[in-house]
């Protein structure tokens, strides 16, 4: 579903992702770790479509990204780490905007039962100057989610979300998943990572320092360390 | 452990580190040939204006002299104005016990170990830089007045200026404690002030409003010896002396500003300085819990600031007009029609259908008006209402789209959103021109049916009366102002409006996709001399691109125009206009397909100043 060889983006004096490769599989949630400036964001722009790469390929539900993008972008959400929202848009607005760019068909009632399953009912007049950090973390995965896409990619989906907004937020993840989506989830919170990744991809300087599932890494770190402990060894405690 | 700094040396801290640090970004960047280039631009602009002989903040010519007894009216009308002003403020304004200090100076200041009085300095002082600098330019603006030196001058605006602060805050303090009395006492306190201040606002009014009585009727032709009247009768009014005395601290803050040489000065500043004096006191005095206030303000003030640093100023639309959107958005069709959709909000909360039947109901009454008048001028009135009307739109139709950026220059904010929509790039730049260009035509084809049915509405009223049609009998100059030119020429203009609004769009958008670091996207609007510059520069660059381009239109419309002029008249222009536009098109076309590979090659990481 995810497909992704040889990845490399470079700046002047920088190689933000260094021959990066690996796979993700139909209903498989991969976890995306790394100290800061590892190059996360960086891959995961790669993967949307935001970043064109400097060499390798990036495979979206089959189509390759370079030669057929509209045809991988509409097959993919983006949730990037800084909700980004037009600010001179209500809520609905943003769903109505969402649902005409991907032709969704039954855009209303999808709409509805994802701002129930989100905690957005009621908010559907609000401008993003109104909501908190969380709730337009969810209007992003909300409007990233409507066209129901086969590959979604979360960056840091977690942050300024409270407690009870996090449990349905792993909830989400791990239901679009169950329901045949791939989906890559960066972020710097391991604990989440261990709870809900079928496998890790630890990244150090732009390159993959592990890769596995979780009972993998344990048995290459030699012991039934804790993920958080073995992130330390491999990135050298950064 | 040390004492805590002063008031005085804490604020002095504050503002020479906040001068220091942005001058040193400023200088900094200039290190950058694009922000030395504008800072040169912009300084070189800015010169010309302040610099230039005659003026405002050059060196002007002398003022006229006044007759004697004008400074003392000039004075008195002043300070009348003043006591005017304050006592409307008395009677109408909240009490809002803010000290104005900025939500890190409450995180800093309030938790810290210093006296709420030292505090109170702190705000007092720090508000100083305002006043200040609104002094300078006031004195720029207005010249050397009265003392005939810019200093003094400045001065006085610097007293006035610093007083009309201590009394506002005074004010709100005094209003804030009395909203601490007990419910009876609040309300009789409330109530007598209000009955003083409007006493005191009615006496003033009644005594002018004789005072002005009495010069007019006076004898005299000569202006200021009637208004000399006037000063003699606000003197011996029907309340004797009172509103002359009432205005005495008013009269005090405004001498020295009005003073007729320095010595007058040197006289007129103690008063003043006293007056200043006893407001400080009133506002120690009272000083209240100013916290609340100070922090509600403070947030205010950031969400503010952070709404115009995104390029939006006005307030949040109301939840009524959040239902209004420009059309109704099916979830099924182009997804291009949703990005034109969702530009035009960012334009504004509006049904197009809704402004163009308010145009054309515009339209038709004018239509209306303009035949069933019958005054004797109504055709030349008519025709220079419609010129004017042609005139506007053009500026309109050109510059208002141009200026709200609702298209690529703006959404390239979000590039990290947009290169995820599932659009090709030539596709998606079409559409993100779409809006401006509605909107273009919405003020260009609207304003051109005005103007022709300002025109219309005389030419259908002589068919009807079945006489041929009068075009007004203007001459010289104003030879134009005629329906057969009219008519012809806002045809000419509705024709080759909307090759030109793609143009210009199109150069505009490519001068940001491709110099991002000279002119940067988003809706944002940064200031400072150098941007300034940048945005001449801007300009002029875009000026240029966009004559060049229009050479291809006009070889072509030029010959068509030499030969069809004799049998057709200005009828030709149309015609020509609509040759003209096909070049123009055909470029602006190139020119999305330009801005679709700039777009490809625009990096989000780089090229967005965030």
């Amino acid at each position: 579903m995810i497909e992704v060889e040889g990845l490399v983006k470079a700046y002047q004096n920088l190689t933000a992702v260094d021959g990066l490769s690996f796979r993700v599989a139909r209903g498989e949630v991969l976890g995306l770790v790394g100290p800061n400036g590892a190059g996360k964001t960086t891959t995961l722009r790669c993967l949307a479509g935001v970043l064109p790469p400097n060499a390798g390929t990036i495979r979206i539900g089959g189509f390759d990204l370079a030669a057929q993008p509209v045809e991988a972008r509409r097959r993919l959400a983006f949730m990037p780490d800084e909700p980004r929202l037009f600010e001179y848009l209500t809520v609905e607005d943003h769903l109505a905007f969402a649902a005409r760019m991907y032709g969704v068909a039954d855009a209303e009632t999808r709409a509805r039962a994802l701002l129930e399953e989100l905690e957005l009912t009621g908010k559907e007049r609000a401008l993003p100057a109104e909501l908190s950090r969380g709730m337009k973390q969810k209007l992003v995965v909300a409007c990233g989610l409507l066209h129901d896409p086969e590959v979604l990619i979360f960056d840091e989906p977690l942050t300024g979300i409270d407690p009870g907004g996090i449990r349905r937020m792993k909830q989400t993840i791990v239901r679009r998943a169950a329901a045949g989506a791939a989906v890559i989830v960066s972020s710097h919170l391991l604990p989440l990572v261990e709870e809900i990744c079928g496998r890790v991809l630890v990244l150090s300087r732009g390159k993959a320092v592990l890769f596995g599932t979780l009972d993998e890494i344990r048995a290459s770190a030699g012991g039934d360390a804790p993920l958080e402990e073995i992130f330390m060894r491999v990135t050298g405690g950064a | 452990m040390t004492a805590p700094s002063s008031p005085l040396s804490l604020a002095l801290f504050a503002a020479s580190r906040m001068l220091r640090n942005a001058s040193r970004r400023k200088v900094g960047r200039l290190r950058e040939p694009r922000y030395m280039i504008g800072f040169l631009l912009g300084a070189a602009y800015f010169a010309m204006i302040f610099m230039r002989p005659g003026s405002r903040g050059g060196r002007p010519p002398a003022p006229p002299s006044l007759p004697a007894h004008a400074g003392d009216l000039l004075l008195l009308a002043g300070a009348a104005a003043l006591a005017v002003v304050a006592l409307l403020i008395w009677l109408f304004r909240k009490g809002q016990p803010s000290l104005g200090l900025s939500e890190a100076e409450i995180q800093f200041l309030f938790p810290a170990p210093v006296s709420r009085r030292a505090i109170l300095h702190y705000a007092l002082l720090k508000a100083q830089l305002p006043v200040l600098f609104s002094a300078f330019i006031l004195t720029v603006v207005t010249g050397r007045r009265g003392s005939g030196s810019s200093l003094l001058a400045g001065a006085g605006l610097w007293l006035l200026l610093t007083a009309v602060h201590f009394h506002n805050l005074a004010l709100a303090f005094t209003k804030a404690r009395w909203n601490e009395l007990p419910p009876a006492s609040r309300w009789a306190t409330k109530i007598a002030a209000f009955a003083v201040a409007g006493s005191a606002l009615g006496m003033l009014v009644v005594t002018f409003g004789a005072g002005v009585l009495a010069a007019a009727s006076g004898p005299g032709r000569e202006p200021f010896a009637s208004l000399g009247g006037l000063v003699a009768a606000l003197r011996t009014g029907p309340f004797g002396t009172v509103p002359f005395t009432l205005l005495t601290p008013f009269r005090w803050i405004l001498a020295p500003i009005l003073a007729a040489n320095a010595p007058a000065f040197w006289l007129a500043l103690p008063p003043a300085l006293v007056l200043i004096a006893v407001l400080y006191a009133w506002v120690a005095r009272t000083a209240v819990r100013f916290e609340e206030a100070t922090l509600a303000t403070a947030s205010r003030r950031a969400a503010l600031r952070a709404r115009r640093e995104t390029g939006r100023l006005e307030a949040l639309p109301s939840e009524k007009r959040r239902a209004a959107v420009p059309f109704a958005l099916p979830a099924r069709g182009r997804p291009e029609v949703a990005i034109v959709w969702k530009n035009l909000l960012a334009w504004k909360r509006t049904s197009l259908a809704r402004q163009a039947a308010i145009v054309g109901s515009l339209a038709a009454v004018l239509f209306a008006a303009s035949a069933l008048v019958t005054t004797p001028r109504a055709d030349t009135a008519a025709a220079t209402g419609s010129a004017t009307c042609l005139a506007t739109t053009a500026i309109l139709a050109l510059v208002t789209p141009l200026g709200f950026r609702i298209d690529l220059r703006g959404d390239l904010e979000y590039a990290t959103l947009l290169k995820t929509w599932p659009l090709p790039a030539e596709r998606l730049v079409l559409a993100e021109l779409g809006a401006p260009a509605v909107v273009a035509a919405l003020y260009g084809w609207g304003g051109i049916a005005i103007a022709l049915a300002i025109a219309g509405g005389r030419i259908a009223r002589s068919a009807c009366l079945g006489a041929a049609v009068v075009s007004p009998s203007a001459s010289g100059s104003f030879s134009f102002l005629r329906f057969d030119v009219l008519v012809p020429v806002a045809l000419t203009a509705a024709v080759f409006l909307p090759a030109l609004v793609a143009l210009a769009l199109v150069v505009q958008n490519a001068t940001v996709l491709a110099f991002p670091a000279w002119f940067p996207a988003g809706r944002r609007r940064a200031v400072g001399l150098e941007q300034t510059g940048l945005r001449m520069l801007s300009f002029l660059g875009t000026s240029l691109v966009l004559a060049l381009a229009l050479i291809p239109g006009a070889l072509l419309a030029g010959p068509l125009i030499f030969f069809a002029f004799k049998p057709l008249g200005l009828w030709s222009l149309p015609i020509a206009a609509a040759l003209a536009a096909l070049p123009v098109l055909a470029e602006a076309a190139g020119g999305v397909f330009l801005l679709a590979r700039l777009f490809e090659r625009f990096d989000p990481a780089r090229d967005v100043d965030t």
